[in-house]
């Protein structure tokens, strides 16, 4: 590109405890604006932990976090709020609000930032849906309606809807079957394209990871052992990451031979 | 302003063979354009309608909302010459198709009105049957569980009584008794004034014994352990405990129903028992204090002109009321649907409507049995 990469989110130093467990120690991470980073870790490694610090939902004990260049551990409710209309997040589960329809809860962001006049919010929410692949007969239905994998397309609308600069995943594609998970990799790779956003996600799912990642960081033994283009990573000498890619070669091969035996 | 500049932009040509063209400049994402929604839209009524040619290809960047000004501009049809990058091309599809699709109708006001009150009262209906059914259902299976006496839930039963018994008393017990005070407070008054302060015994004795106490147990039942019970059945159909009781084969009504209503059939008789007790010492203390009877005498009045009947009657009541309680609160725990607003709505009607049923109730029985224990 020739242009020196710019950081979005820089993590330094970063210590996290919790109730005398040490969590992270002396963890560094870089994000660089328009890659998508993907962030593996063993289960229990603090994936979820770091996602929720950059988030600003907790305080490090120490080092500093900066998202969007804002310290997060300083910021005010005012600043919160105008970092909040530059960064989305999708939830593991979605966090869709569930008294509100799809409608509603797509239009939530645009309304608390006071963004959009409410005669052009129809077209606004609807096309932002149709683009997640949610029908406008689907808008009135409510989350407990909605399939796993239609909820993950609401809560990628919701957090598109403001066009932000940074899109956070917390396991895109958990708990959906194969089917619906290859959709929604593809689904967020066209959306990336279509809102130009950096995107930083926590996954355990190599498909996931080939298809849309450009760097994958391995959160190990409480910091950061690695973080490179995915085909360095896998070359990367590491007991965790031998064993978190066998085990995925094993299972794809599995399902290989499973398609071939039928 | 800069055609090359982030900047919204409009501006209009005429083309080489006269007709009139208009070229968008700029970024219409809505971080770019949100401020200004109203002055863009009007600039681009202002250049151009549907007949002239739109050229959106020297367009910075364009989401929805962008888009959506435009599609205002146009009147909702997409432009005969417009030309678009390929990679815009997604979103005027979809705002297209959007309005393709039928626009739902809502119906005029007075149709509107009486579709309301068709469905309200529809609803009343069909809640009244449920609740029979539930009635039924809870029926059946108190009486199959008779048979097999090592099958009644016993833990739950006195759980339930603890609750809506035991913890009951302290509210219970004041409120009766600051009832008893103010009813013989202004009874006594009225009653002095025309020389007949002895009968504010009888006052007191028939409405706390008949009416008060039966009642204020079960308005402080149905606040109390109604909503509770509405809630705790809610938030298992929330997290999917029914679901999970049903397909271990067992039965939510016989599980959480009829423990409740064994438990609040026993529970609330006690709780008015103990509701008389206190409303009638407050009241006691009230005629002493004011009307100078001694408490000796208040008692034996009491016992003297009220009948027992009286007594048992109002205790009888409780036993129904709190049965219909158990019964309101578990129907409207059952039709709470997953999600918050549901949960709050649903134990906000248990509550109105366990009210209004005992009160409903009450009324009848009063007319019903007026000639007893007089």
């Amino acid at each position: 590109m020739g242009t020196l990469p710019t950081s979005i989110v820089s993590v330094e130093g970063l210590q996290t405890q919790f109730d005398g467990v040490q969590i992270h120690r002396d963890l560094n991470l870089e994000v660089w604006r328009d890659e998508t980073l993907a962030i593996i870790g063993g289960s229990g490694s603090g994936k979820s932990t770091l996602l929720n610090l950059m988030l600003g939902l907790f305080k490090p004990s120490r080092g500093t976090i900066r998202v969007l260049d804002s310290d997060m551990s300083r910021l005010g409710a005012v600043e919160r709020k105008q970092w909040a209309t530059r960064c989305g997040v999708v939830f593991q589960g979605g966090a869709l609000f569930s008294a509100l329809n799809v409608f509603d809860n797509v239009a939530v962001p645009v309304r608390e930032a006071r963004w959009w006049p409410e005669e052009f919010l129809n077209e606004l929410v609807l096309v932002t849906l149709r683009t997640a692949g949610i029908s406008a007969e689907d808008a009135g239905k409510l989350p407990a309606q909605l399939s796993g994998g239609m909820i993950k397309r609401v809560a990628l609308a919701r957090a598109l809807v403001l066009k932000p600069e940074l899109l956070f995943m917390d396991e895109p594609t958990a708990g959906l079957d194969p089917e619906q998970c290859h959709a929604v990799v593809r689904l967020i790779a066209r959306l990336k394209q279509v809102y130009k956003v950096t995107v930083v996600m926590i996954t355990h799912d190599v498909d996931t990871l080939s298809a849309l990642a450009d760097r994958v960081a391995v959160l190990a033994e409480q910091r950061i052992i690695v973080a490179a283009p995915p085909a360095e990573v896998m070359r990367f000498p590491h007991p965790f990451i031998e064993h978190f890619f066998n085990s995925a070669n094993a299972k794809s091969a599995g399902r290989g031979h499973g398609q071939h035996g039928e | 302003m800069n055609p090359n500049g982030d900047g919204a932009l409009v501006a209009c040509d005429v083309d080489a063979d006269g007709g009139k063209r208009v070229t968008v400049y700029g970024r219409w994402d809505i971080r770019a354009i949100h401020e200004h929604a109203h002055e863009l839209l009007g600039a681009l009524r202002a250049v151009g309608s549907r007949a002239v040619r739109w050229d959106l290809t020297q367009i910075r960047d364009i989401d929805a909302a962008g888009a959506t000004l435009m599609w205002h501009a146009w009147d909702r049809v997409r432009p005969e010459q417009l030309e678009v990058r390929a990679e815009d091309a997604w979103v005027f599809e979809n705002l297209a198709q959007l309005s393709a699709a039928a626009a739902v109708s809502v119906p005029a006001w007075p149709y509107a009105l009486l579709t309301r009150a068709g469905r309200t009262a529809a609803e009343i209906l069909g809640s009244g049957a449920e609740l029979l059914g539930l009635l039924g259902a809870a029926a059946i299976d108190a009486v199959a569980m008779l048979r097999s006496l090592a099958e009644i839930p016993r833990r739950e039963i006195t759980a339930i009584i603890f609750r809506s018994g035991t913890q009951a008393l302290a509210i219970s017990g004041l409120v009766g008794f600051l009832i008893g005070i103010v009813l013989c407070y202004l009874s006594g008054q009225q009653l002095r004034d025309i020389g007949a302060q002895s009968y504010v015994v009888n006052l007191v004795g028939f409405a706390v014994f008949r009416e008060l106490g039966p009642m204020l147990a079960a308005i402080l039942n149905a606040g109390r352990s109604g909503s509770a019970i509405t809630a705790q059945i809610g938030v298992m159909r929330v997290t999917e405990e029914l679901a999970a009781m049903s397909v271990l084969g067992i039965s939510p009504v016989r599980r959480l129903v009829v423990p409740k209503l064994i438990g609040q059939v026993i529970a609330l008789p006690l709780v008015v028992v103990w509701t008389d007790v206190a409303a009638i010492f407050g009241a006691m203390l009230g005629a002493r204090l004011q009307l100078g009877i001694a408490p000796a005498d208040f008692l034996h009045g009491i016992v003297r002109v009220v009948p027992l009947a009286n007594v048992l009657f109002g205790v009888g009541k409780g036993a129904l009321f709190g049965a219909t309680v158990a019964l309101v609160s578990c129907h409207f725990g059952f039709r709470i649907r997953p999600d918050s607003e549901s949960l709050a709505a649903g134990t906000t009607q248990a509550v109105v409507a366990g009210l209004t049923a005992v009160l409903v109730i009450d009324a009848v029985l009063a007319i019903a049995f007026s000639r007893v224990g007089m």
